[in-house]
């Protein structure tokens, strides 16, 4: 590469620096995204909030909460995690899919997922639920 | 972005851009090297202690070749290389110095060699991008407070002085003891609150963080102002970390501000972050050992 393209391409970066937060906003207003996450230089302006995540099982069109132990427990903490960093983008498909492989005995599994963080008019905690079900195919 | 916009961010003599690029290179190897074998202590990597082990092994071994000239580039490279592993390995759980150092790296990478040395035209260059991305990064982070609004009323802060020990003892002479006792006694549940403290000395503190966040980086484009600007931005900075504790990203924000000033002042500073960065080392390894002991 030539000193010129170099030169060019440091200029980009910089552009990218500054171009990158804009779409970072935009990520963490549609999609959830963590804004202390994917280096928007929102760590601090926000406090961290939390997504919570439960999984139901449906049996004989009864709904109860699972009693996830080992892998199961571990796979779940995982996604809850990467559903804090991520929001919506990433999705607890796969998670679904692997409790309804392990449990064949069940009709659906739902997926439970309660984000907490400081609303910003009152100062306190609050919980915004979702739940979505996932049918055994 | 027009050329001389691009140039405001300062210029040196040749003999300090290359010295200041050289500094700027020994920091990144240090900072990626020691948080390498620091996060091993922590999820994702303490699963995978021997993968992560041997990425971190591969970075020290790039930094101590990288720390001399001659095999300053493909050392800088290759711990470059594994450092993206290890961040893409991680996604995303990642810490955001993660990103600005290889951000960092890049910019480093892009300019070429005069034998052993950096080529003079594009240090130049790489020195005012640098300078770019630290400003750009105070100004949007001056921002970000500005259009979340947590720190209008000074909500982020009631919340961490409420939640976050470490945090609060810097905070207590801002706060009423009445109002500090409500604070502490909140918990971090649904419902609790309201995490806005009736204090109005921390409302002003709150305001004026993001103000100076705006502020300093525009005093940082004029020469006139660059030094001020510069000190003022690392005292914020280090004030802040007071309560925060993330020594590798302020490691590399004091390094990046240090290239605002006239002479490398980031070459003597070398060693002082290396301490921080060894007193953060061991002050886990300390805390680690502790909880083991507790739990026999």
């Amino acid at each position: 590469m030539s000193g010129a393209g170099r030169r060019r391409g440091m200029r980009g970066v910089v552009l990218a620096v500054l171009v990158w937060p804009l779409v970072h906003l935009v990520l963490v207003a549609r999609y959830e995204v963590d804004p202390w996450e994917l280096f928007g230089w929102a760590m601090y302006a926000q406090p961290a909030a939390r997504v919570q995540v439960r999984v139901d099982v449906e049996r004989d069109g009864v709904r109860s909460p699972l009693r996830a132990m080992g892998a199961t427990r571990q796979a779940i903490r995982d996604y809850a995690r990467r559903r804090t960093a991520l929001g919506r983008l990433a999705p607890p498909d796969a998670l679904a899919q692997s409790v309804l492989e392990s449990r064949s005995e069940a009709e659906a599994v739902w997926i439970v997922l309660r984000r907490i963080e400081l609303d910003r008019r009152t100062a306190h905690l609050v919980g915004v639920e979702r739940e979505i079900r996932f049918g055994q195919r | 972005m027009s050329l001389p916009l691009f140039e405001r961010v300062g210029g040196e003599p040749e003999d300090v851009a290359r010295s200041k690029l050289r500094s700027l290179r020994r920091l990144l190897l240090l900072t990626m090297a020691c948080e390498a074998w620091f996060v091993l202590s922590y999820a994702p990597y303490s699963r995978a202690p021997g993968g992560y082990g041997l990425l971190a092994a591969g970075i020290t071994m790039c930094a101590l070749l990288g720390w001399r000239d001659r095999f300053a580039l493909p050392a800088l490279a290759g711990a470059a290389l594994l450092e993206f592993v290890l961040v893409g390995s991680a996604f995303p759980d990642n810490a955001n110095h993660q990103f600005l150092a290889l951000v960092l790296g890049l910019l480093l990478l892009l300019v070429r060699r005069d034998g052993d040395d950096f080529e003079p035209t594009d240090a130049r260059t790489c020195l005012q991008a640098t300078r770019w991305v630290i400003l750009i990064g105070l100004a949007w982070a001056g921002v970000m407070k500005l259009v979340y609004g947590y720190w209008l009323g000074a909500e982020f802060l009631s919340f961490r002085v409420a939640l976050d020990p470490d945090f609060a003892w810097i905070f207590s002479p801002l706060v009423p003891e009445s109002e500090w006792q409500r604070l502490v006694g909140l918990e971090n549940a649904l419902g609790a609150g309201p995490f806005r403290a009736d204090a109005p000395a921390l409302v002003v503190l709150s305001n004026l963080t993001w103000v100076a966040e705006l502020l300093l980086p525009v005093g940082l484009l004029f020469a006139r102002t660059r030094r001020v600007a510069m000190i003022g931005a690392l005292a914020l900075l280090w004030a802040i970390q007071l309560g925060a504790g993330e020594v590798f990203f302020a490691g590399l924000m004091t390094g990046g501000l240090l290239l605002f000033a006239e002479r490398d002042r980031l070459r003597p500073a070398l060693a002082v972050i290396g301490l921080f960065y060894l007193a953060q080392l061991l002050a886990d390894e300390w805390a680690g050992l502790g909880q083991a002991g507790g739990g026999g």
